[in-house]
């Protein structure tokens, strides 16, 4: 698969001759090791649901954070090193609440998702040689949920600072065959239930391990609660909800 | 022993010391000019009274009789000035009582800086002194510190520099009498339009050998609009907390009561401008 | 509305004429050196909401000590229009106090206002906008932008909105307020009249019982006809008041711009 691609490997911010940037399209392979996130927007509330790997039995599960919170509003679920969704986080958290300190109002979801992705590319060095903060790209996509005057909204943002919104998105290790689920089950009228079903039993499809309630996490963002993290009970009474096959 | 009473002067200066500040005095930041012509002498002043940026009296008088054919334009603190005139209007008319003589300018000018240097300038009067006498046209400035200057266009007040620029472009020798009314008039315009110490009406009196006119309100370039609303409050508006009636026969006790048979007997000492 | 600065020597006892800026009271042959960064240009500016509308108006003198700068300088102002124009706003602001400042912090918050609409894909509410201009003021805590300003337009529900501000950020959404040189000759008229304060209804009751009227919504011609009343009044009686009242009527069908003009002297 990886043939030899020389010098242009290197350089971070380097057009190869082909007009690409190599080490950008590397941190898009990098989502794909990563473990499967679940987005789902629906016309009451965005579903959010990550599968965590418990690789060991000795491992505390509640440790494994790969859902959190922007603001009270918005959601965020990722996948890929989680080490560099802090520093993102941290940036959309910063300008969330920047904003309703500016402005007396809570920031937009697509302006959260831009502001995030404003963080992407700038990696490498400066044109005038200036310091950067990072030596290279994020490692990590993810799934922003939130809910504003516009309704509920889904985005994906990825390493290359390109952002879409979708009704339902899958992303990680077994995000093509998640998707291919997602594009057969989606439709407009789902409520939330119905996604929590939805994203449990598209990820029980894809996950290698055995699906139960402590390596699966879900969490919703809705006009009455805003954004919130499923609760171990709660966790259980959908995972008890799941048909059994 | 007649004169200035002192007796509060260590009082208010400690209160100041300590913080309250001086009562704010009336003052008439002012435009007032004069102006000879070929057989007398005009002087003109604006009608606005002022109290730091607040305009105190819309139409006050700022020309002051000193004697028949002797008047005086008057800037500056409006209590100064007023007293300061008056005081060297009686001084002039037993002066001339006592010499039998008319009074002249160059005497009222004479007495007016003299009381004023002896007060070193504390007294805020700033004057255009102009009359005609049997020596013939005068007309000077005095300022509050004594100084005094003979011209034959003179401007005063806070409204001096817009005025003299008018008399600087126009003036001319030897003016009529109407040329000289229009150009005075002009000059107090310039200091009502371009000087916010000044404003309302030009007020103008000419001297002449044969008598002193004075033209209240000549002008009026500043007449104010009808309001767009009526603002007449229904009787009871104004809730009465409580209330007390005296009879005629309670009050009779302390004062004399007199029978007022219709609007007839009601002397009017003076008129009251009151706006619509 | 705290007023922070009234009992500031230069700017209280107004006009802060020219001359009396200058260094004063100092020994002889000692030469102070100071740095004077304001001034007052006096004139006023008034806003009063209404159902579904909102007016700001202001005097367009400008004025230094006993001058006249000129005659015709806007102190209410169009934010966050397309071009210079104002055209396509709905966010109205009048700044009246130190004019560099007022000018300065009027281009500020329509830039940020334009940014805003590019960067959100949305027009800034007029509760957005009245938080935004307060933590602008607020930026400036240690040298403030030296105006009162009032924010006016139709809020969310369509209903007249109304910010006032003291210099340094601190804001309240009212009914109406008036502010600069003759804030204190207005805003009593404005009680009475927009508020009907200390109006009480004929026979409704006797001494204390007596019942007070109860504010209404005036209609907009109403409060046209206040506005107009309160600065030909303000005219009369404040020596840095006149020359024209420029007046912003903020409805749903946008901004419409009125000008009278007012006594000069």
């Amino acid at each position: 698969m990886f043939i030899a691609r020389s010098e242009y490997d290197r350089g971070i911010n380097t057009f190869s001759p082909e007009g690409r940037l190599f080490q950008v399209e590397y941190s898009l392979e990098a989502i794909k090791l990563g473990s499967t996130a679940i987005g789902i927007a629906t016309s009451h509330g965005v579903l959010l649901g990550v599968e965590k790997r418990v690789t060991s039995t000795l491992l505390e599960t509640s440790s494994v954070e790969k859902i959190v919170e922007i603001d009270s509003h918005i959601g965020c679920a990722m996948s890929g090193l989680q080490a560099d969704a802090r520093s993102m986080i941290e940036h959309a958290r910063v300008e969330s609440q920047n904003h309703s300190f500016h402005y007396n109002e809570r920031l937009g979801v697509e302006s959260c998702t831009q502001a995030i992705c404003d963080l992407a590319l700038r990696f490498g060095e400066g044109a005038d040689g200036e310091e950067s903060v990072m030596s290279r790209p994020f490692g990590v996509a993810l799934l922003i949920a939130g809910i504003d005057e516009e309704g509920p909204q889904l985005y994906h943002a990825e390493p290359s600072g390109t952002f879409y919104r979708y009704d339902a998105k899958a992303i990680g290790s077994g995000s093509e065959g998640a998707q291919a689920e997602l594009q057969n089950e989606f439709h407009k009228s789902l409520t939330l239930e119905e996604a929590e079903t939805l994203v449990l039993k598209t990820l029980k499809q894809v996950m290698e391990e055995k699906l139960d309630s402590k390596n699966v996490q879900l969490a919703s963002v809705t006009r009455e609660k805003g954004f919130r993290i499923y609760s171990d009970e709660e966790m259980a009474v959908v995972v008890e909800r799941l048909p059994t096959n | 022993m007649p004169g200035f009473d002192f007796s509060n002067y260590n009082r208010n200066a400690a209160l100041h010391a300590q913080g309250v500040p001086l009562p704010k005095a009336t003052s008439t930041g002012t435009t007032i000019v004069g102006c000879i012509f070929d057989g007398g002498v005009v002087i003109a002043a604006d009608t606005r009274a002022t109290s730091g940026p607040i305009v105190a009296d819309k139409n006050c008088e700022k020309l002051h009789y000193i004697a028949p054919q002797i008047w005086c334009a008057g800037a500056g603190t409006a209590a100064d000035t007023e007293f300061t005139t008056a005081i060297i209007s009686s001084n002039l008319e037993l002066h001339a009582l006592s010499t039998g003589r008319k009074p002249r300018v160059v005497t009222c000018m004479t007495m007016l800086k003299q009381h004023l240097f002896r007060y070193q300038g504390h007294i805020g009067a700033y004057l255009v002194v102009a009359g005609v006498d049997p020596t013939g046209v005068g007309l000077y400035t005095v300022h509050a510190h004594g100084s005094t200057d003979k011209l034959p266009y003179v401007t005063m007040g806070s409204g001096s520099l817009a005025a003299m620029a008018v008399f600087e472009t126009q003036w001319k020798q030897k003016m009529t009498r109407e040329d000289a009314v229009k150009l005075a008039s002009d000059a107090i315009q310039a200091g009502i339009f371009n000087d916010l110490g000044s404003g309302s009406n030009v007020d103008v009196c000419v001297i002449t050998e044969e008598k002193a006119t004075l033209m209240r309100n000549y002008i009026t370039p500043n007449q104010r609009e009808v309001k767009q609303r009526g603002y007449k409050f229904k009787r009871g508006t104004t809730a009465v907390l409580n209330e007390k009636i005296i009879t005629r026969e309670e009050i009779s006790k302390y004062v004399t009561l007199h029978e007022l048979s219709s609007d007839d007997d009601v002397v009017v000492v003076e008129k009251m401008d009151i706006d619509a | 509305m705290a007023s922070l600065f009234s009992s500031n020597p230069t700017l209280a006892s107004n006009p802060s004429y020219l001359f009396s800026q200058a260094p004063h009271n100092l020994a002889a042959g000692n030469k102070e050196h100071g740095f004077y960064p304001y001034t007052d240009n006096g004139g006023s500016t008034l806003g009063i909401t209404g159902n579904d509308f909102a007016i700001i108006a202001g005097d367009t003198r400008s004025t230094s000590g006993y001058s006249i700068n000129t005659r015709y300088s806007p102190k209410v102002f169009r934010i966050g229009g397309d071009d210079e124009t104002g055209e396509g706003a709905h966010i109205i602001l009048s700044v009246v106090g130190y004019a560099a400042d007022g000018t300065a912090l009027k281009e500020r918050l329509n830039a940020i206002v334009k940014m805003y609409k590019y960067q959100h894909g949305k027009k800034m509410t007029v509760k957005a906008c009245a938080q935004r201009l307060a933590t602008i003021l607020y930026g400036k805590r240690f040298f403030p932008y030296y105006v009162t300003a009032i924010l006016g337009g139709l809020d969310e529900d369509g209903k007249g909105a109304l910010y006032s501000y003291d210099p340094v950020g601190s804001y309240e959404r009212e009914q109406c307020r008036a502010a600069g040189a003759a804030a204190s000759l207005i805003m009593p008229f404005l009680d009475n009249q927009v508020n009907f304060k200390n109006q009480y209804l004929p026979g409704t009751g006797v001494g204390h019982d007596l019942q007070a009227r109860q504010t209404e919504p005036l209609p907009l011609h109403e409060v046209e006809q206040l506005v107009r009343d309160a600065f030909t009044s303000a005219t009369e009686r404040h020596i840095e008041v006149g020359d024209g009242l420029q007046m912003f009527v903020v409805t749903k069908g946008g901004i419409e711009e009125k000008y009278f003009p007012l006594k000069r002297d």
